[in-house]
């Protein structure tokens, strides 16, 4: 199985050394997800206090397979949210 | 001495021939490599498991391929006393580094119990200790941060190996990979990893090539809110 790194960044930064092995890209895919909340759930007063956290997932060769980034939204893009929401959209 | 007597003895006093009584359920020793499964999940054992050294898991396959560890056993633990009366058993038993085993088969221990009441109340103590190291671990994994799960789990590891004389002076060997700490913790290896570099930064711990050295017990103790009262390890009459 290929290897994948998933490097985070939040104030400080924490380079993957070790990687997990994974299917494939897809799997990949949800992990980064499934890493990034975990990281989250525990991190609720550093997200506030070190801002944006950045997740990058590269594969063995060093390219990227993905990237994600949770912050705080704009209000502007919070009352569109909001307003989809009670409109009861999607 | 055993260091399984050791451990029971540190609970309630042994006499003589109780101690005699349980070497000889013990068969001879048995090398197992890391990575074999001493018990398969389903397995009927016909013996238990006394593990005379090493680390070894107790752990559970879930349909994806992933693996929950549910307890690390040490040096001293009857590691799968729960077979004698359970019969079968619903999760599997691995060797997490290279062990040395005794096995207890099931008919010696039932004429144990049958002639010895109190050893039988002591190694029933032993396995309703390993509930309520359970019920620490359930704690950890749905209501602290995985930063106090980390240090409780390194606060008890390091209570439960001073009893073995495999822990002193604040330091231990924990020859376990950041993959089967993610398996025991229920995190992934890269927020285990973080969680690791965290507790070095903050000065509470050292921990490198397998072996962590506690800095600051209290206030690694304060961080996990770790009581070892649960562990039970002072003498009282049972």
């Amino acid at each position: 199985m290929p290897r994948y790194f998933f490097h985070t960044l939040q104030g400080r930064s924490f380079p993957d050394r070790d990687g997990e092995d994974l299917a494939g890209p897809a799997v990949a895919h949800r992990a980064a997800v499934r890493i990034m909340g975990e990281i989250l759930r525990d991190g609720a007063a550093d997200f506030w206090d070190a801002g944006p956290f950045s997740l990058v997932c590269t594969d063995e060769a060093g390219a990227v397979v993905t990237g994600l980034i949770a912050c705080q939204t704009t209000p502007e893009a919070s009352a569109a949210a909001l307003a989809r929401i009670q409109a009861g959209d999607g | 001495m055993n260091s399984l007597i050791e451990k029971l003895a540190r609970r309630d006093r042994l006499t003589a021939e109780e101690e005699t009584a349980l070497m000889e359920v013990l068969g001879p020793p048995v090398a197992v490599a890391a990575g074999c499964d001493l018990v398969r999940e389903g397995d009927r054992p016909d013996h238990s498991t006394l593990l005379s050294s090493g680390f070894v898991a107790r752990y559970t396959t879930l349909g994806d391929g992933g693996r929950q560890i549910s307890e690390l056993n040490l040096t001293g633990d009857f590691v799968d006393l729960h077979s004698f009366v359970m019969k079968q058993m619903d999760h599997g038993v691995v060797a997490l580094t290279d062990c040395v085993v005794r096995p207890a088969p099931h008919a010696a221990l039932r004429d144990l119990t049958e002639r010895h009441p109190h050893l039988t109340r002591l190694l029933w103590l032993d396995t309703v200790i390993d509930a309520a190291v359970h019920r620490q671990w359930i704690n950890s994994m749905g209501r602290r941060t995985a930063l106090a799960h980390i240090a409780h789990l390194v606060c008890e590891l390091y209570k439960r190996l001073e009893v073995v004389h495999e822990a002193a002076d604040g330091a231990f060997e924990l020859p376990l990979s950041q993959a089967v700490l993610a398996d025991v913790l229920g995190l992934s290896t890269v927020h285990v990893n973080r969680l690791v570099a965290e507790l070095r930064g903050s000065g509470v711990l050292a921990w490198s090539q397998g072996r962590v050295e506690i800095l600051d017990w209290d206030r690694l103790a304060t961080l996990a809110e770790f009581d070892p009262s649960y562990l039970r390890l002072h003498s009282e009459p049972v």
